[in-house]
């Protein structure tokens, strides 16, 4: 079962997840074939404490003045191996049976867009996928998302779902409805 | 001739042209084009702030402080280059000019992302694919974020169709008038 999940798996991106705007959690979000799933995992957060500690503890001997240096290094390696853990927990849970994870059936979906703000008169971007789903309900993954938007369009498309560009992001056009007759 | 018009977005990247590399600069998103200037002021700061640092680590910490030094002075120096770099390109679009590309995005047929895992997915590297009308294949690799989709969203702004697919993003021909 767990193989079968894991070979399953399209893509996961670390990212912030805010639903309608609000409860901002850290996780993961994972794209399989037939759909989109967050799960709240911390490794990343916690790499982000505790890199640092580490970095400076083992430079200090030798390199006490530039302990600052070390911290920050700690802080960009510690992130890094906590993102790689993040994804393997959150693979390894959805294999579980996904029990607190987030699902979003990709048959549910009807537009995605990124909000991107930017700072320093637009030198610095954050970026935000925002999937709405048929009942409108807003799911946000901010974070290094990078090509997701177009990846899960594309999966969609894969699914026969037709999906078009519009100046406001990807609409996906709904399922036709059986009407049973 | 420089072409001060606000971009819609711009993006620090490495260009490719039909898979080969042929740069580094900038590429600029207008409303009716994309354009790609080359531009490696980026290359400069890192070289400035590895020596402004390495006098910092000496000054303050009496010790030229090895391999910090170049570590963070081309940390820095690149965040810094990127927004230099965005930020003098709009100025240095000069149509026919050796450091410019410009790519009508009426030509635009195909987009896609070609994406590497890059040490077990640590650090993926993404790749926007920009295909024209000619076959001619446009490739801007780095930071590029959501350029595909704001691609995307500015030829639908211009009344292009542009339909997801398996591979990417399909724009559909203009009809051409047969004049008839």
């Amino acid at each position: 079962m767990e193989m079968a999940e894991s070979a399953a798996l399209i893509r996961s991106e670390s990212a912030r997840r805010y639903v309608d705007g609000r409860m901002g959690r850290w996780g993961v979000v994972l794209l399989y074939p037939d759909r989109l799933a967050s799960v709240n995992v911390r490794a990343e957060l916690w790499g982000c404490f505790f890199g640092p500690v580490a970095m400076v503890a083992a430079g200090w001997p030798v390199t006490a003045d530039a302990g600052a240096f070390h911290a920050i290094i700690g802080v960009l390696l510690g992130s890094t191996i906590g993102r790689f853990i993040d994804r393997r927990r959150a693979a390894r849970k959805m294999a579980a049976g996904g029990a607190g994870a987030t699902i979003i059936p990709l048959d549910a979906i009807g537009s995605l867009r990124t909000d991107r703000t930017t700072r320093w008169s637009g030198q610095f971007a954050v970026e935000t996928l925002v999937v709405t789903t048929a009942d409108g309900t807003e799911y946000g993954f901010r974070g290094r998302i990078g090509s997701l938007q177009t990846e899960i369009a594309g999966t969609l498309a894969g699914l026969g779902r037709e999906v078009r560009a519009t100046p406001l992001g990807l609409a996906v056009t709904p399922q036709p409805v059986s009407s049973g007759a | 001739m420089t072409d001060r018009i606000k971009p819609i977005r711009s993006e620090s990247t490495f260009f490719r042209l039909d898979g080969s590399r042929t740069g580094k600069g900038v590429v600029l998103l207008y409303p009716d084009r994309l354009v790609s200037v080359k531009i490696y002021v980026e290359y400069v700061c890192w070289f400035v702030t590895v020596l402004i640092l390495d006098v910092v680590a000496y000054h303050v910490f009496h010790v030229i402080a090895s391999w910090l030094v170049p570590f963070f002075g081309i940390l820095l120096g690149g965040v810094i280059g990127r927004a230099v770099d965005r930020w003098l390109a709009p100025g240095m679009v000069a149509p026919g000019a050796g450091n410019t590309t410009i790519i009508p995005l009426d030509t635009i047929s195909s987009l896609r992302t070609d994406r590497s895992g890059g040490l077990a997915g640590l650090f993926p590297t993404e790749t926007v694919v920009v295909t024209t009308a000619d076959g001619t294949e446009y490739g801007f690799f780095g930071r590029t974020g959501s350029l595909q989709a704001g691609i995307a969203s500015a030829l639908a702004e211009r009344g292009r169709e542009v339909r997801a697919t398996p591979l990417g993003l399909a724009v559909t021909p203009r009809a051409v008038d047969s004049g008839a």
